[in-house]
């Protein structure tokens, strides 16, 4: 007999930390539609959006300026990416929201200002 | 900020919101990953996201806001004393609420036997300095505790470029949310150790290791690592009322943090309001020319 296979995730979407069960397409033990979302997208490619800070080096001196991905990035390329957006240098603090495109190994990641 | 802005939309005419840092926001401007807002804004924000547009909601309100202003001395008659970069000035208010937040448990807390190198950090302390100033605090780190600042630093420092080696943990149970294990250990490898104890701290100038026990086997273990972060959990911040000899209530009240050790920011917002509107009601029976608030 053929045995469906069975994955188990805890959902990350919100601080409820769901534990979500996978039986071939079922997915059982989400408590919202994100969850049942998560679940399915974790079993093919976990995706995690990335944050962390950027060095601006003002006249005023320098300054760490959180940002985060403007969508979320497979998880194998998050640490290829933090180290990219470590060797940025901005000589202004842009807005809280504004848009910063940049090259990354593995193509192009838009982050989204996330501090003022 | 909640707290103010919770007075101010019950009435309260005059609030003055004291805050020692040159912005607003506490915390939350360190706090750059996600997980905030997600039941105050229904969207998920960095901490710096959710306190900046919380200040915009502050902005619209009639609240007089003082930065860098640091509050030394509350007095059971009411008066706050603070100084700021113009001098020191008491203030009187009927109501005075402390929205001071929590400190960190210390390792000298937890008497860990060993020397006293450099190197050892509470989480949240490395977490200011990472994410404000951009500086690394080691290379090669445990952190010993599983609270969540702990388990965002375990992530936050191998992001950073530190090898974290593991989370370590005396309970049988990890102390954070669940979430934060997936995200923040099991997705870079980062093993969690429960029911294990940080025994010594080795090293002269700089930490060298750790030793540390499994309490379940009885077998100890020696780590090589330059660096301890503690996640130890959270101490409600009241000193401005233990030095004033005053007890909460009869006019002094403890918002968020420094209230009881809140696991969501949103929940913390929700209260505070309610706190202000519920100080207005109650003052408005009063009748005191003057009416402050202090935060």
């Amino acid at each position: 007999m053929e045995s469906e296979k069975r994955r188990e995730f805890i959902c990350i979407v919100c601080p409820k930390c769901c534990v979500l069960e996978m039986v071939g397409d079922e997915i059982r033990g989400a408590r919202c539609e994100r969850g049942e979302q998560f679940a399915r997208q974790e079993a093919v490619m976990p995706l995690r959006v990335v944050t962390t800070t950027l060095r601006c080096e003002t006249p005023q001196g320098a300054r760490m300026l959180p940002v985060k991905s403007a969508t979320p990035v497979p998880l194998p390329r998050v640490l290829d990416m933090v180290k990219r957006i470590k060797e940025l240098r901005l000589s202004e603090i842009p807005p809280l929201g504004s848009r910063i495109k940049l090259d990354c190994p593995g193509g192009a990641l838009e982050l989204i200002v996330a501090g003022e | 900020m909640a707290a103010a802005v919770g007075a101010s939309g019950a009435g309260v005419r005059e609030i003055l919101l004291l805050e020692r840092h040159p912005r607003l926001g506490g915390i939350l401007n360190q706090c750059i990953h996600l997980g905030f807002g997600l039941k105050y804004f229904k969207e998920e924000l960095t901490g710096p996201e959710y306190a900046a547009r919380y200040r915009k909601i502050l902005r619209e309100r009639n609240v007089a806001v003082k930065l860098s202003s640091f509050v030394h001395r509350v007095s059971p008659r009411k008066e706050v004393a603070y100084v700021c970069p113009h001098g020191e000035f008491t203030v009187y208010a009927p109501s005075i609420i402390l929205a001071t937040g929590c400190r960190e448990r210390t390792r000298e807390m937890l008497t860990v036997p060993g020397t006293r190198p450099a190197g050892i950090f509470t989480a949240g302390l490395a977490q200011e300095m990472i994410n404000l100033h951009g500086v690394m605090p080691g290379k090669s780190a445990v952190i010993v505790g599983s609270g969540d600042i702990g388990l965002i630093m375990a992530r936050r420092m191998t992001l950073e470029g530190a090898k974290v080696h593991a989370v370590i943990e005396v309970m049988d149970h990890l102390s954070g949310l669940l979430r934060n294990k997936v995200q923040c250990l099991d997705d870079f490898g980062i093993p969690l150790h429960l029911e294990h104890q940080l025994l010594e701290i080795i090293g002269r100038d700089r930490v060298e290791a750790i030793r540390y026990r499994n309490n379940g086997t009885g077998k100890e273990k020696v780590l090589a690592c330059d660096t301890v972060l503690f996640s130890v959990g959270l101490i409600p911040e009241r000193d401005l009322l233990l030095e004033g000899g005053i007890d909460p209530g009869n006019g002094f009240y403890l918002a968020g943090n420094a209230d009881y050790v809140h696991d969501l920011v949103d929940n913390v917002t929700r209260e505070a309001e309610k706190l202000g509107k519920a100080l207005a009601v109650g003052s408005s029976r009063l009748d005191h020319g003057k009416r402050k608030r202090v935060i």
